[in-house]
């Protein structure tokens, strides 16, 4: 049976880092992929280090495999994209596709000196994680424009590495768990953003130049 | 920080967030959204209105309706869209058929074979385009043929002009575009152009075409001619059926009952002017390729209560946000141009004022009487009403009344009395009054006073020799006349177009 090591901690964190998630897109501009992969990869990072106990090992094992399995479900996408098959049955492609280069990247792991994290639990679900981002991927890959798709995909990676930091983050967890009216201060900003109708900043660099040139 | 002022920027430019919060959400009740997102719905809502949409071929609800068609019998051109697709996407426009097969030609020149006609159909019934990721409904309409006048400026497809209409009044359209680079398909996120349009003449001025990438979002550069070749200059083309087009995204929008719509229309070769769809969320990029803030533009039509024919908001519209190219002409000519009728402020003479102040305290506030002015190119010469002129301080005036009121038989008899006035003129018993005229009209002859005013018509001040006479039951207590028009240009559709401007 696994133990989480900070359920209260986790759970507190989660409002706070999709209030982030609204912030950064009503107020800066930078549209995320959604609330869950934020979410997912965030706790993904989190187990990580739980398992490595070092936040510069987890970030790279962390980057390692988001991007891995990013990368190979839209190469797995970008290589069927001429066969004509169902919209459903090229997602699960997609998944194959990830789960294949992750399983691959764990054997290679398994020769090395950290052969003993593959075994454990956290890295299991860290990977899990990851991997249940794909059907979001998916919809934004089918959906948006590349562009657009690169966009979306950066923030979300510095967003969820951002949130990852701040939970596994000792002091500011300390914090909330002896503080929890911090909820009150994130409600607050929640009820800010929900009324947020003034300019996004990423607005003043579009449109900008209209009053320049006038 | 941004060179511009923030205050001004909030003023002016509509964000997103204002848009769906202050616009959307208020203006455009979810059932109605819905109606607009379903494009079916709406084009037989538009339909019953006897409001023109390209023509509906096939409608597919299933895979399995797939099988049982006749693909045969499809036309050399068409289009396939999803049903609630957003952004464009899934759109295939076929634009002509391979001779002997069933393979349809695309934009891009490759074709498409009946097997992957299907597969792209199954993919929006999947859902893969739709809005809400929901399952979607497929259809096949036709093609609209190209206006003459936009197709040279297209690479083989459709142009479209969106058209923002809010609360009955257009108040911003774009013409877009499609490109090489945009495969055919008129979307500027794909890689169209966006044209401005002038609402009031109809006639393009600015344009604007995706950067490349750039983190923060759709930038756009401004662009003069089109990316493909022959290249043609963007500004100056002239939309046709420009009033048409305003008058069916008005009518469109209210029909929708969307307080705040994107009205797309293509204008077909021989059927005109027609919906192609609703939009519940325009974007926001046409205020770049208008190079002007829709949230300013949507500020100026709040003041006007609801009116009861389209004809009247489209003239409203068209007289508030026509100017763009009216001042390129001005930049061009250095003349003003004015309407038919115009407001202007007339005040006396420094010389008039000196004698009034003579004759009353010093301090006193110098009289300026602003009034609607008729802009007359009938007319050789400007008048004023002699009650307008008393106002003024022209109090000599009211001694020679009866000469100013009365008619002459024979020019002989109206020459004799202006002889005698103008002796006086020149022995200088007046000193307001600069000369006397015989003026012709309908029931014989008058003899008008002269008098010199102060009048300031658009930026234009300067002194007016008046022809004085009573105007008191006409429209207009001034007329401007040919011979103080030099610095004007006169646009006859329009009235009071210094005020707008």
């Amino acid at each position: 049976m696994v133990f989480l090591p900070d359920v209260p901690a986790i759970l507190l964190n989660i409002p706070i880092i999709v209030s982030l998630v609204a912030i950064t897109r009503y107020m800066i501009g930078f549209k995320t992929w959604k609330n869950y992969p934020v979410i997912a990869l965030s706790l993904a990072y989190y187990f990580f280090y739980q398992l490595l106990d070092s936040a510069l090992f987890a970030v790279v094992l962390w980057l390692l495999f988001s991007l891995l399995t990013i990368g190979t479900a839209v190469a797995t996408r970008y290589l069927i994209r001429r066969f004509k098959i169902n919209y459903y049955a090229r997602v699960a492609v997609m998944y194959l596709g990830a789960t294949f280069f992750s399983l691959i990247a764990m054997a290679v792991i398994a020769q090395t000196s950290y052969a003993s994290i593959v075994s454990d639990h956290f890295f299991g679900i860290g990977v899990f994680l990851i991997a249940t981002t794909i059907d979001e991927l998916a919809t934004l890959l089918f959906k948006k424009d590349s562009q657009e798709f690169i966009r979306r995909l950066a923030t979300t990676v510095v967003l969820s590495l951002f949130a990852g930091l701040l939970i596994t983050w000792s002091t500011w967890n300390t914090f909330l768990a002896a503080h929890h009216e911090v909820l009150i201060f994130v409600l607050i900003v929640d009820a800010i953003v929900a009324f947020w109708s003034a300019v996004r900043f990423t607005e003043l660099l579009r449109f900008g130049s209209i009053l320049k040139n006038q | 920080m941004f060179g511009f002022s923030l205050s001004e920027f909030s003023r002016s430019i509509l964000g997103i967030n204002q848009r769906n919060l202050g616009f959307i959400r208020r203006l455009n009740p979810p059932k109605y959204k819905r109606y607009a997102d379903d494009k079916l719905l709406t084009k037989r809502i538009l339909g019953k209105k006897k409001i023109k949409t390209p023509e509906l071929f096939k409608i597919i609800r299933s895979k399995q309706q797939l099988e049982y068609i006749n693909w045969a019998a499809l036309p050399n051109s068409f289009v396939i869209k999803p049903n609630k697709g957003t952004h464009g996407s899934g759109i295939i426009v076929f634009y002509g058929k391979k001779k002997g097969k069933l393979e349809w030609i695309m934009p891009n020149m490759e074709t498409m074979n009946v097997e992957s006609i299907k597969q792209h159909v199954s993919d929006i019934i999947d859902g893969k385009y739709s809005i809400d990721g929901k399952a979607d409904v497929a259809f096949f309409e036709e093609r609209v043929s190209n206006h003459p006048t936009l197709k040279p400026y297209s690479y083989r497809g459709i142009p479209d002009i969106r058209v923002i209409v809010y609360n009955s009044f257009p108040i911003m359209a774009e013409l877009r575009l499609p490109t090489r680079e945009s495969r055919g398909t008129a979307n500027l996120h794909a890689g169209g152009i966006g044209v401005g349009i002038d609402i009031g003449s109809g006639v393009t001025t600015t344009a604007i075409h995706r950067k490349g990438f750039d983190l923060i979002g759709d930038r756009y550069d401004l662009i003069e001619e089109t990316l493909d070749e022959p290249k043609l200059l963007l500004r100056g083309i002239k939309i046709p059926y420009w009033e048409k087009v305003l008058e069916l995204a008005v009518k469109s929008q209210q029909i929708s009952k969307l307080g705040l719509a994107g009205v797309d229309i293509v204008i077909d070769k021989e059927k005109g002017p027609m919906i192609l769809e609703l939009n519940a969320r325009p974007g926001l990029a046409i205020q770049l390729a208008n190079q002007e803030g829709l949230l300013l533009r949507m500020n100026q039509v709040q003041r006007y209560k609801k009116k009861k024919t389209v004809e009247k908001y489209v003239a409203i519209a068209r007289n508030l946000f026509g100017g763009e190219i009216e001042e390129q002409v001005e930049n061009l000519t250095g003349r003003e141009i004015i309407g038919l009728v115009e407001r202007v402020s007339v005040s006396p003479t420094p010389a008039v004022l000196d004698l009034l102040k003579k004759s009353k305290k010093k301090n006193m506030t110098p009289p300026k009487e602003s009034v609607k002015s008729k802009i007359d190119t009938g007319a050789l010469k400007s008048a004023i009403d002699y009650n307008l002129a008393i106002a003024l301080g022209y109090k000599e005036l009211i001694g020679i009344q009866n000469i100013i009121t009365k008619r002459y038989h024979t020019l002989e008899e109206a020459h004799e009395i202006r002889e005698e006035y103008d002796e006086k003129v020149r022995q200088r018993q007046f000193e307001t009054i600069k000369d006397f005229v015989v003026v012709k009209s309908t029931n014989g002859y008058t003899v008008r006073p002269v008098i010199e005013a102060v009048i300031t018509l658009g930026a234009v001040t300067k002194t007016y020799n008046l022809n004085v006479s009573n105007r008191s039951d006409l429209l207009y207590p001034v007329i401007i006349g040919r011979k103080d028009l030099k610095e004007f240009l006169i646009d006859p559709t329009r009235v009071f177009a210094m005020r707008q401007q």
